[in-house]
């Protein structure tokens, strides 16, 4: 295993679209981004920033047609996952990279007991008999802190609560003997909040244990703030800011980014304030957008060039960039 | 306090089909003034979205009593029910499955005028024009069908319809949850705007707290189908008393990395609705549990001007 700080998943410049009677959806449009290991990064972003594509992207399970990866290298511990054939992308998967989903009711499989669904794990990929792969079972569900596991084992998907659902497929993430990345797409936005506040403890719990790291995939600012040691802004198919939480923030630089904070009523700043700063307009139609910054229609600061091209990346510091032609403008001009 | 709805004891339960009773509300009173907003906040199960039902009548009460500005909701036939509806509403949290697909987003606007006799069609043409207006659609889109619109848009729709009868109570469920962060900050705007201007009277269900907290004067926490704790809102978010409401508050994102993982998360499912906990419903998850939480729910207490709380600690 490397040791922290080395890289673990690098995404060059990727691209994947999907091909429509209303056109081309660049639904990822030249995006890279990279989790170090044992880090957490957040890609945080609205409805059809690409944020999900992105992740199934790099699992390889964008849907062929209408989508494709059109262009980009996807670099997994040193390898190429865009260059493997089905066969050994199947050992990635679930071996070495793993999936958790927002909804885990439909990822389990509602016909089989629990245990045999995360036994599948050490049976499929590891050869071991089923009753070890049990023990190794009841170890994963003790692991992930459901209470009785040794009854639990036997338990139907259906006779467990959404939180208790969602340890069930943390669980299955973790199955491997060491997992590189654990892919979190949404993972408690369908639990409840006192639930949700658990399953993110436990991820974090998780990760300082067994040193996995994290591609986090969240709408929730919130989210982010507990979980994410570096974030990128995506909207609209762009990456458009990338730092360190705490970076992202103290200084927000780019317009998105600042209006998406805020949006957020639990910002501090709104501690007795009577209205929201809200972004106006809403996100356009990803079929058809131009070369330039997705944003402009709804930026204060947009103006020609904002149209004409997308912005170069600009560095903020070594670990900060922003991808707008007027970052630097002054905060206050952005309400 | 100018008092424009009085509840007091509502409970709504439903009859389970093998048997045993599903207490979704169960004894919920509380006072609302005229042009404020009583935020109504809670997890799965807790009855949130059931007491606004049963507060208009979409679901018949078991038991209490609703008055509005002197009218006994619960005890209205069906003609006088239908003009008191006049004066509430409701805005969904679906904007998709609540809006009619077949039909015109001028259309949807226009049927209440249509349903209460109002107006002759120029009027009402009218009417539903400066409605669109008013909630920020753009008149071009009148004749699109709903799903020609954004999820913001679409929840637009369905404000400019319960606006429609100039209600003076707006029920909002859940009325943001679905949104984009960026478009809940429009809707919310939107909402304060509306109040601002028109005086309505709210009552905001909602599981996000924060949320909550920004738009409500009054915040009531419930947990399965009982009031835990309510107050005004400063006086809650200075000095949240119950455990639970105290777990709500430590779920609630904040904004400051510095705090990651500092705050203490309770432990625990929410138990079923259809059979919660004897005693104090939130016992088995409370961390200063006592003996008397697991057999007597607690009194109902007044423990600050305005501040109520049912727990054994208080």
């Amino acid at each position: 295993m490397a040791e922290n700080g080395t890289c673990v998943l690098s995404v060059e410049d990727l691209h994947t679209y999907f091909y429509t009677q209303r056109g081309i959806v660049k639904a990822v449009n030249g995006v890279s981004f990279a989790v170090d290991r044992g880090r957490t990064l957040c890609l945080v972003g609205e409805s059809g920033c690409g944020k999900s594509v992105a992740a199934l992207s790099i699992m390889r399970l964008i849907t062929t047609p209408p989508g494709k990866i059109v262009r980009g290298s996807i670099q997994f511990e040193g390898r190429d996952l865009l260059g493997l054939d089905p066969e050994e992308m199947r050992r990635v998967r679930g071996r070495r990279i793993s999936m958790i989903f927002q909804e885990p009711m439909t990822s389990l499989n509602p016909v089989f007991k629990i245990g045999r669904q995360i036994g599948e794990m050490f049976t499929y990929h590891e050869g071991m008999r089923p009753r070890e792969a049990r023990r190794k079972a009841i170890e994963l569900l003790a692991l992930v802190g459901i209470p009785a596991p040794e009854l639990r084992v036997d338990d139907y998907p259906h006779q467990l609560s959404g939180g208790m659902r969602q340890r069930v497929m943390i669980a299955m993430a973790l199955a491997s003997p060491d997992p590189g990345l654990l892919i979190a797409d949404e993972p408690t936005t369908a639990l409840d909040v006192t639930i949700q506040a658990q399953i993110l403890e436990l991820l974090r719990d998780l990760q300082q244990r067994i040193g996995v790291s994290i591609l986090l995939i969240t709408h929730n600012m919130g989210v982010v703030v507990e979980m994410a040691d570096d974030v990128a802004v995506l909207y609209a198919g762009r990456k458009v800011e990338a730092a360190r939480t705490k970076e992202l923030l103290i200084s927000p630089c780019h317009p998105y980014t600042r209006g998406l904070l805020n949006s957020i009523p639990g910002n501090p700043k709104y501690r007795g304030a009577a209205r929201l700063e809200s972004i106006p307009g809403s996100v356009p139609s990803l079929a058809g957008l131009g070369e330039g910054c997705p944003f402009e229609n709804r930026c204060l600061l947009a103006r020609a060039v904002c149209r004409e091209r997308f912005p170069e990346e600009q560095a903020v510091s070594g670990t900060h960039s922003v991808w707008c032609h007027f970052a630097d403008a002054p905060a206050a001009a952005d309400r | 306090m100018d008092t424009l709805l009085e509840v007091r004891q509502v409970a709504k339960h439903f009859d389970l089909k093998g048997g045993g009773v599903l207490k979704a509300v169960d004894g919920v009173s509380f006072d609302l003034a005229r042009g404020q907003t009583l935020g109504v906040v809670g997890e799965s199960g807790c009855g949130k979205s059931t007491l606004g039902k049963t507060l208009l009548r979409l679901e018949e009460p078991t038991a209490g009593s609703a008055v509005l500005d002197g009218i006994d909701l619960f005890s209205l036939g069906r003609t006088a029910l239908k003009a008191a509806r006049r004066r509430m509403q409701m805005i969904f949290q679906d904007p998709f499955s609540s809006l009619n697909p077949r039909r015109s987003a001028a259309a949807i606007i226009e049927q209440p005028l249509v349903i209460h006799a109002i107006g002759n069609q120029a009027e009402r043409r009218q009417r539903v024009d400066a409605l669109m207006a008013e909630v920020g659609l753009d008149l071009r889109y009148r004749n699109r069908y709903p799903h020609q619109f954004s999820g913001g848009q679409r929840q637009r729709i369905g404000i400019a319809r319960a606006l429609a009868l100039n209600p003076e109570l707006i029920i909002c469920d859940e009325a943001v949850s679905a949104l984009d962060v960026s478009i809940q900050a429009q809707i919310i705007n939107l909402l304060l705007d509306l109040q601002q201007t028109h005086g309505h009277t709210y009552i905001f269900i909602a599981h996000d707290l924060s949320v909550v907290e920004f738009i409500s004067d009054r915040i009531l926490v419930m947990y399965l189908g009982r009031v835990v704790e309510d107050a005004p809102k400063a006086e809650l978010v200075a000095k949240h008393l119950h455990p639970y409401t105290q777990a709500l508050f430590e779920a609630s994102p904040i904004l400051d990395p510095d705090l990651r993982g500092m705050r203490c998360t309770v432990p625990g499912d929410l138990p079923s609705p259809i059979d919660p906990p004897r005693g104090c419903h939130f016992h088995p998850r409370c961390p200063r549990a006592m003996d008397p939480c697991r057999e007597v729910y607690p009194q109902r207490k007044e423990v600050a001007p305005g501040h109520f709380t049912s727990c054994h600690l208080y």
